[in-house]
C-alpha cells in the first residue's frame, strides 16, 4: 500500500496528524494575539496586551502541543 | 528513507512541478518580479512543509524525551522560519507580498489535499487497532 511504512501505520495518516498539531499550534497564538491587539485597541494600551495576548498564546500552545504528543505517543 | 520521507520528498516534487507551471504562466501574463515572489513562496513552503517529515521521525522512530522535546522546538522553529521568511522580504519590499503568500498558502492548499486523500485509510488503521486493544482488555 502507498504510504504505508514497514510497521504498517499509515504515513499519510500521521502526516496529517502532525501538519493538524501545525495549524492549531499557530492558530493558538494567533487568536490570542490578535484578541490582544484588539482589546488594545479598545482600551489604548497598545502594545501591552498584544504582547500579553503572544506570551498567553504562546505558553498555550505549547501546552497544546505537549498534551497533543502525549496523546499521540499514547502517553 | 522511511515512508514519512518518501512523502515528502514525492509531495515537495509533485507541488514543484505545478508550482513551475504556474510560476511560468504569471510570469507570462503578468510580471515577472511577481513569478519570482510566487517561486520564493512556494520554495519556503515546501521546505516549512516537508521539514514536517523531521518531526514526525523525531516523534515516532524510537521516541526519547530529548528527541519528543525537539518534535515540540520543531514545531517552534518552522513557525519563526515562515514568518521571518515571509515576513522579511515583504516588510522590507524586497519582494511583493501577495504573489510570496499565495505561493506559501499555496503549497500548503496542494499539500494537505494530498494528505486527506490518503488519511481516511488510517484512521480505520486508527479505529480498528482502538477496537484490538479494547477487546484485549
Amino acid at each position: 500500500m502507498p504510504g504505508a511504512d514497514p510497521h504498517g501505520r499509515n504515513a499519510g495518516g500521521s502526516y496529517a496528524q502532525f501538519v493538524g498539531l501545525g495549524f492549531t499550534f499557530f492558530f493558538i497564538i494567533a487568536f490570542c494575539t490578535a484578541g490582544g491587539y484588539v482589546l488594545d485597541r479598545l482600551f489604548g494600551t497598545l502594545p501591552l496586551l498584544l504582547l500579553l495576548g503572544l506570551v498567553v498564546g504562546f505558553a498555550g500552545a505549547m501546552y497544546y502541543l505537549f498534551r497533543a504528543l502525549g496523546r499521540l505517543g499514547g502517553g | 528513507m522511511s515512508a514519512h520521507w518518501r512523502l515528502a520528498v514525492r509531495g515537495a516534487i509533485l507541488t514543484l512541478a505545478l508550482a513551475l507551471l504556474a510560476g511560468t504562466a504569471t510570469g507570462y501574463y503578468l510580471d515577472l518580479v511577481w513569478a519570482g515572489a510566487f517561486l520564493y513562496g512556494v520554495g519556503v513552503g515546501i521546505v516549512s512543509f516537508a521539514s514536517i517529515a523531521l518531526t514526525v521521525s523525531l516523534l515516532t522512530v524510537r521516541p526519547t524525551a530529548l528527541k519528543v522535546l525537539l518534535g515540540a522546538a520543531s514545531y517552534v522553529g518552522r513557525l519563526l522560519f515562515a514568518a521571518l521568511a515571509i515576513l522579511v522580504p515583504a516588510y522590507m519590499e524586497l519582494l511583493p507580498a501577495l504573489p510570496m503568500v499565495v505561493g506559501f498558502a499555496g503549497v500548503y492548499v496542494i499539500e494537505n489535499v494530498v494528505l486527506l486523500l490518503l488519511a481516511p485509510r488510517s484512521v480505520g488503521v486508527g479505529r480498528n487497532k482502538g477496537a484490538e486493544r479494547r477487546a484485549e482488555a
